[in-house]
Order: structure tokens, then C-alpha cells, then sequence
């Protein structure tokens, strides 16, 4: 399992594959930087943590899932894709423990990307003493948001041909709006687990510019503790399902199987 | 090594391998067939790839698909041309050595073992992505070696390799098979396989059309008139001097006044009699090539009679 973690790692985080994470990274710093500038209207004092909240919401939080899309293709649809995957399938090793490795590669890819992200939004409101929040709750919310997403799209991935769409369908679609429907739904949504683990306060400033443009940051009622455990087992029961169906079924490259 | 018992596979509705049967040992074998005959089916069916429809294949025993315990006796050099381009020679040998369950200094002793063999060594730290595609060949042999499995299983492994190149790799089968390893080889060029191996399967539309020796298979074809095209000067006095000779069938000669097209039996007799007719009464041949010599009038033979 280590083998495959290494060599995906290695590949997921090619200067090539990160340069578009690093330019959000100072997308995000940027916008933390000029957010009390902004103002949206309010006549409120902005503190370094609402800007850090604000743009950790709006970009982090929001990119993630985009980010684990793309990076959970890298599992397998790509090798079949390329048609590598010939090569992975004819080693000596259990599909579930190649799949698990590439699974935990891939987390780990987005889990570093998510962070570069927190980092830069954390130095432009301000720097770490400025901003009065708890990161750990946010660094835990990532963790588990990058491996709730990962496995969704990792089994997705195993089910249909062009599995990005899909998952870029969910990110977009259905974590903006399912968590805004009927009371309860939300916890139907990823998203809305992670912002319940992350905890973050009210915040002044873009509150109404944040709802405007996603609505999701409305009241979140999800138990943080529920939300932990929730991810955790859908993350474990996605991934045990992925590497069921991995072992059992055929994967030959694309045109070949047409 | 290798059982297949009455195996099928289907895709939808198109038939890949239909009712194989056969036993694979150590050696050299060749998979000869056309395109779509089939070869690439049954080679995915023994690496575990793909499982078959109905029927059974066995490695040591064993069912293939997604079985580790397989895998370590199976090295596979595929015909796709595709790699991590991004990686050099030595490190994608690496990576799958140590895919293959090795250590990393094992692995590294292993990777440069195979390299040198395959005759990459000053050319291994290059990028994929720049290799020519021969280049590509000898470093899918050095993966497909690299966990010293005792069956090598080679897709149509000669396609892009100079003569040169072609020499050295043959010189490497013929040592695997000398140390014992099972080797299957496909390919859809008939003199290819005749330079690797007399041990051949014939697939021809999904089936297996024939087993054994080449010779026995090209006896059978002999039995049949094969065609000799010839090219002379003087094609009058040639056929009339050819059709004495007792394997000729028949003579034709073209309209152009420039080759003749002979029906004969029992080719290698006659081409040793071609050949004294030439030196010791200097028959004005300019050159000779049998039509018939490619797989195509193989299968022709062997399924219409």
C-alpha cells in the first residue's frame, strides 16, 4: 500500500499538477489582503478573523471538493485512460491495497493544497496571532472533508466513464444547494458537515455577499461531533465499497473495451 | 504452467477467443495470428486481466484474475505503446519492481539488472517521453523481467525494433527459454515466429486453429500447390525448362512478358532444385518470392483446404 501512497503522491504533486493550486493559494492571500477594502456594504468592524473566515469559506472550503474531483481521476479513470493501468493490474499486489495506497495519495495531495490555502488566507488577514480562530477544528474539517470527497469521487470514478463531470456536477451543484433545501438535508452534504467540524463564528463583513453568491453559509445546525463521526464512516464505507468493486471487476484500457 | 480449458470471451456481442483449449509449458511459444484473430484476448485472459465468459484458465493451478499469487510467476510485456511519460527508463522499471513487492535497494539492484540486459543502460535516465520506439520496447521487456517471473508474456513484442534490435532480443528470449522460463510470444508475422520458435498456437477468428510444431503445420500446408512468382529475362525458356521438373504443377506467365507464376508441391524441394537449375545451367533468374508465404494463405489453407 505504501508503494503505490509514494509514487502517486510523488506524481500528484509535480510542479506541473500544482501551479494552478499554488496561484489560487495567492488568489486566496490576495483576497484575504483587500477583504476589509471590500466592505460589502457593512458598517461593521472587519477583524482579521472574519476576513480569514470569509475567504477560507468561500475559496477553501469551496475548492476543496473541485480539488478532489480532479485529483480522485488520478486513482484510476486516468491510468485507464493512458492505458497504464495494464501495468498496475498485471503486479503482485491486491487490487484493494493498490487502490487504498492511490485513495490515501490523492487525500493526502488535496489535504496539502487545502492547507497551502489556509496558510496564505491566514498571512493575508493578518498572520497567525491576528486571527482569533481555532485552526486545528479547520485543519480536522479538511481532513476529513479531502477523504469524505475523495472516497464519493474514487467510487464514482470505478462506476462511470467520465466521472469528472459527475463529481464537478456534485461540488457545484449539490453541495451549493442541497444544504440551502428543507431542514435536515443538510446533512445530505459534505460541506455542511465540514463547516459544522470547523466551527467558525458569525462573521461580519461578506456575510450577505457570501450568501448571495452560495447561500451555504446560512445556519449551519449540525452537531460537530455527529459531523466527525458522519464523514468518518461514510469515508470507510465509500472506500470499503471501492475496493470491492475494483477487485471484482475489469478494468482494461478504454478503446480496448469498446 | 498454463491450462486453458474450453475458455470463451465475449465483448457484448462481438466474440473475442471461442472454445480455447490448450496447455502452455516451458519454451518458447508463439500466439501466431492476424489482427483481431484474438491474441491479445488470450493474453489478457492469462495475466488476469479480463475473466473468461465460460471455460477456465489456470496459471500453476490458479485462476488468474486479480490474483497476486499469479502476478509473481507472470511478466507482461503489453503491446500498447503507453507509459508514465513523465518518468525516466530506469525509474518506471523501478517503480515496478517495487510494485512487485520489493525493497527499494532490491528493487534498485533488480531495475539495473534489467536495464543492462535490455541494453538501455546509457540511456536510462532519459525521460520516456523522448525515446524512440524501439527504446519503448526494450523498456517494457525490462519491466515485464524485473520480479524474475518464471512466465513472460509478450504482445506483439518486435513491432518498432531495428534489425539490430531484433537480433538482441531474440538472443535474450532464447536465453530466457534456455534457463527454463515459459515464454508466449504473438505476433502476426509468420517469419517472425519462425526466427523465435517452431512451438506455435494459431488463432484464427477467436479460435484455435492449430498447435504443435510449425513444421508439422507448414507440412500440412505443403501438401497443397503453394505459388512461386519468378522473375527472368527469358520466361519462355525458363517455365518451359521448370514445368519438367516433377513438383511443378503448372506455369503461367504474365502479360508483361516478365515473371512467371508457377503452381508447385512440396516447396523446399523445389526450391533446392531452383537453386542447382541456376548455378549449374545459369538460368537467367533475377529474382524469386513466394506469394503464399505470409499468414494470410496460411489460414487460407488450413481453413478452406
Amino acid at each position: 500500500m505504501i508503494v503505490p501512497f509514494q509514487f502517486l503522491l510523488k506524481d500528484a504533486l509535480r510542479f506541473r499538477k500544482m501551479i494552478v493550486w499554488i496561484l489560487l493559494s495567492i488568489c486566496a492571500f490576495a483576497l484575504a489582503m483587500a477583504w476589509h477594502q471590500l466592505n460589502f456594504g457593512s458598517t461593521a468592524k472587519i477583524t482579521p478573523t472574519d476576513r480569514y473566515i470569509n475567504v477560507v469559506n468561500l475559496l477553501v472550503f469551496r475548492l476543496l471538493p473541485l480539488a478532489s474531483a480532479i485529483y480522485s481521476t488520478m486513482i484510476l479513470s486516468q491510468e485507464v485512460e493512458q492505458k497504464t493501468i495494464v501495468y498496475l493490474l498485471t503486479r503482485p499486489i491486491e487490487r484493494w491495497k493498490l487502490l487504498i495506497g492511490r485513495w490515501g495519495a490523492t487525500v493526502a495531495a488535496v489535504i496539502i493544497i487545502s492547507l497551502l490555502g489556509m496558510v496564505t488566507t491566514i498571512l493575508g488577514s493578518g498572520g497567525f496571532s491576528a486571527v482569533k480562530i481555532s485552526f486545528l477544528h479547520d485543519i480536522f474539517a479538511i481532513i476529513l472533508g479531502a477523504a469524505a470527497y475523495g472516497s464519493l469521487f474514487l467510487f464514482v470514478s470505478l462506476i462511470f466513464n467520465r466521472a469528472l463531470i459527475i463529481c464537478v456536477l456534485f461540488a457545484f451543484g449539490w453541495e451549493s444547494s442541497v444544504p440551502n433545501l428543507a431542514t435536515g438535508l443538510q446533512k445530505l452534504s459534505i460541506l455542511a458537515h465540514m463547516q459544522a467540524i470547523a466551527q467558525h463564528p458569525d462573521s461580519e463583513g461578506g456575510k450577505k455577499f457570501l450568501e448571495g453568491i452560495s447561500g451555504v453559509l446560512g445556519t449551519n445546525t449540525l452537531n460537530p461531533t455527529s459531523s466527525v463521526f458522519a464523514l468518518i464512516v461514510f469515508s470507510v464505507i465509500m472506500v470499503g465499497l471501492s475496493a470491492y468493486w475494483f477487485t471484482t471487476h475489469e478494468y482494461i484500457p478504454r478503446e480496448d473495451s469498446e | 504452467m498454463i491450462e486453458i480449458t474450453n475458455a470463451s470471451r465475449w465483448y457484448g456481442q462481438i466474440i473475442g477467443v471461442n472454445d480455447v483449449t490448450c496447455t502452455i509449458g516451458p519454451g518458447i511459444t508463439a500466439l501466431l495470428g492476424m489482427n483481431g484473430a484474438g491474441k491479445s484476448t488470450l493474453l489478457r485472459l492469462i495475466t488476469g486481466q479480463l475473466q473468461p465468459t465460460t471455460g477456465d484458465v489456470k496459471v500453476f493451478g490458479q485462476q488468474p484474475f486479480a490474483n497476486p499469487e499469479v502476478f509473481k510467476h507472470i511478466g507482461y510485456c503489453p503491446e500498447i505503446d503507453n507509459f508514465y511519460e513523465y518518468m525516466s527508463g530506469r525509474e518506471f522499471v523501478k517503480y515496478m519492481a517495487r510494485l512487485s513487492g520489493m525493497s527499494a535497494s532490491e528493487a534498485k539492484t533488480k531495475t539495473n539488472e534489467m536495464i543492462t540486459m535490455v541494453g538501455m543502460s546509457d540511456r536510462a535516465d532519459r525521460k520516456i517521453k523522448g525515446y524512440s520506439k524501439g527504446m519503448r520496447q526494450r523498456i517494457k521487456l525490462a519491466q515485464a523481467m524485473v520480479h524474475n517471473p518464471d512466465i513472460i508474456l509478450l504482445d506483439e513484442p518486435l513491432n518498432g525494433l531495428d534489425p539490430v534490435g531484433r537480433h538482441e532480443f531474440l538472443g535474450v528470449l532464447g536465453h530466457l527459454a534456455s534457463i527454463g522460463k515459459t515464454i508466449l510470444v504473438s505476433s502476426h508475422i509468420l517469419y517472425e515466429v519462425e526466427q523465435m520458435t517452431h512451438s506455435i498456437l494459431l488463432l484464427h477468428r477467436g479460435r484455435l486453429l492449430a498447435t504443435g510444431d510449425l513444421g508439422v503445420i507448414r507440412d500440412l500446408i505443403d501438401k497443397y500447390p503453394h505459388k512461386v512468382r519468378i522473375e527472368t529475362t527469358e520466361p519462355r525458356k525458363v517455365a518451359a525448362r521448370l514445368t519438367e521438373m516433377a513438383n511443378v504443377v503448372s506455369a503461367k506467365i504474365d502479360e508483361k512478358n516478365l515473371e512467371i507464376e508457377l503452381e508447385v508441391r512440396d516447396p523446399n524441394v523445389f526450391y533446392a532444385s531452383l537453386s542447382a537449375l541456376v548455378l549449374e545451367q545459369n538460368m537467367p533468374i533475377l529474382s524469386f518470392s513466394s506469394p503464399d508465404n505470409n499468414l494470410e494463405s496460411v489460414f487460407q489453407y488450413l481453413v478452406e483446404g
